[in-house]
């Protein structure tokens, strides 16, 4: 058992906690923040790739043990409703919110299996795996970047202590602190850097043609069927034998056969009138 | 691919132009490089600002935390969306200190109350979200005990809420903030209030992480050195 010693500046004894404890407890702090300073060109390559997988239509899975597997939560949440009013939700779990999978996975195969079993399970290819670690020293995260590494997804690790720890990962950030405590601090900066940039290069119109505000591609359409109420059933003028989509041709003058410019779900344009073009 | 219409290019310029930066994939990275130093460089700032102006203030507020720990009090925690995590990561902190037993920190009781989220919807949608925390201190609180309230704004009814009930119990009041403080800095009943002087819902949450894993630091300290230990 323990006891408080004499923490009052007052008492007779070395007072304890006072405003100088504190002031060299922030100081501390100081040389590791600087490491994102240096990894920046790294984050922004991490950013960029991430930003492409959404394009496509990949989703974030996160994991971490202790407090880093709040921090997972936290970027899960981050992503998937932002605190910037007007960026757009993009798909991201966190494996850790799920006590039930959790428990049950450590029960049956051991505690290093609770984030391989449900990325093996539920991840596509074109997903992206996001481990955290104070050190690179949890057997399950390990365990989860090489299954998802195994199914193709992008892995992404943010570390801290020796790089050598680190799990293999197509990305590796390491925050140069031995102490837990400061890696997890410049980690909740690196990834609000992370959510932040993706979003920017999400938002640059770039080669995939996707929109300013919210990625969609605007495809030509051949409407098959005119529905009430201005609606269409039309297919992908690149997939003509694909399943029929229901577009909204309220603005244009949309006939059975002709080909619209569909952004959205809303056909903003006559590309051709219809079937005798051909 | 059939040709678009020039009126289509007109109204959706973005999908047809490329600013100039854009053209050049390298412009819009280095752009995302200068932009990520700049938040490297704002929150080391920023902590620099609040170890200079709350210094004393983070001091006191824990030993007052230490003393009621010596006491037998528990650690409550609370905050919404990211700030829930960190209600999170705080609780953890304290129950299961970095290092695991190997490093020698004290082991204090500590709950998030975000975490159960049979408890946190059947209160949602059978009362109200303004009452998840404050039903939940009404039932675990005692005097003597630590209520721990994270919000960025400083305005979620909830975390006022909550530390409403708690005052009224008797519990240590403690609040993290953001901007200007917000309705937290209005009330009368809380005892340490600490505002991250920031506008970025981001840097605040950095700064709130460092302030607490501080005040772990040094009650940890205070009781290390309370039991004659120390690494």
């Amino acid at each position: 058992m323990w006891e408080l010693s004499d923490v009052s500046a007052n008492g007779t004894g070395v007072p304890v906690l006072d405003g100088a404890a504190v002031r060299r407890a922030f100081a501390r702090r100081a040389p590791a923040a600087h490491g994102l300073t240096r990894a920046a060109p790294h984050v922004a390559a991490v950013c960029r790739e991430m930003a492409a997988r959404f394009a496509r239509g990949g989703k974030l899975i996160v994991f971490g043990n202790g407090e880093s597997g709040a921090d997972a939560s936290h970027v899960a949440v981050e992503f998937m409703h932002p605190v910037v009013v007007g960026k757009r939700a993009l798909p991201a779990l966190a494996l850790g919110n799920d006590s039930a999978t959790l428990s049950g996975v450590g029960s049956d195969e051991g505690f290093a299996e609770v984030f391989a079993h449900p990325l093996r399970a539920f991840a596509d290819a074109g997903d992206i795996a996001l481990a955290l670690t104070p050190d690179g020293r949890c057997a399950n995260v390990r365990r989860g970047l090489a299954a998802a590494r195994e199914r193709g997804l992008l892995t992404v690790v943010l570390s801290g202590g020796d790089p050598a720890d680190a799990p293999p990962a197509d990305h590796t950030l390491v925050v140069g602190s031995a102490d837990p405590l400061i890696v997890k601090e410049v980690q909740v900066t690196v990834y609000h850097v992370l959510w932040e940039m993706t979003h920017v290069f999400l938002e640059a119109p770039g080669d995939d043609g996707t929109c300013d505000t919210c990625a969609d591609r605007a495809r030509p359409m051949r409407v098959r069927q005119l529905l009430p109420n201005g609606l269409a059933l039309a297919v992908p003028e690149a997939d003509d034998d694909g399943p029929p989509q229901e577009i909204s041709v309220a603005l244009v003058d949309a006939a059975a056969g002709c080909t619209v410019l569909v952004h959205g779900g809303e056909a903003i344009a006559m590309v051709t009138t219809g079937a005798s073009d051909e | 691919m059939s040709e678009v219409p020039g009126e289509v290019r007109d109204l959706y310029p973005f999908l047809y132009e490329r600013r100039a930066a854009e053209q050049d994939a390298g412009a819009l990275t280095e752009e995302v490089v200068r932009s990520a130093r700049e938040k490297a460089a704002g929150i080391a700032a920023l902590r620099r600002e609040i170890a200079t102006a709350d210094a004393d203030r983070i001091a006191a507020c824990a030993a007052a935390m230490a003393k009621r720990f010596a006491a037998g009090g528990r650690l409550f925690t609370f905050g919404n969306g990211g700030s829930s995590t960190d209600a999170q990561g705080l609780a953890t902190t304290f129950l299961h200190p970095p290092g695991g037993p190997a490093a020698g920190a004290v082991v204090l009781p500590a709950l998030s109350l975000t975490s159960d989220a049979a408890v946190v919807t059947a209160l949602s949608n059978d009362v109200g979200f303004d009452v998840v925390f404050a039903r939940q201190l009404a039932a675990f609180g005692r005097p003597g005990d630590i209520a721990v309230g994270l919000s960025t704004s400083g305005g979620s009814a909830n975390v006022v809420q909550a530390l409403e009930e708690a005052a009224r119990r008797g519990l240590l009041t403690v609040a993290l903030a953001g901007h200007h403080g917000g309705r937290l800095a209005q009330l009368a009943c809380l005892e340490h209030l600490f505002v991250i002087p920031s506008d970025s819902v981001h840097r605040i949450q950095e700064a709130q992480t460092t302030v607490y894993h501080v005040l772990w630091e040094l009650i940890q300290q205070a009781l290390r050195a309370g039991r004659g230990g120390g690494r």
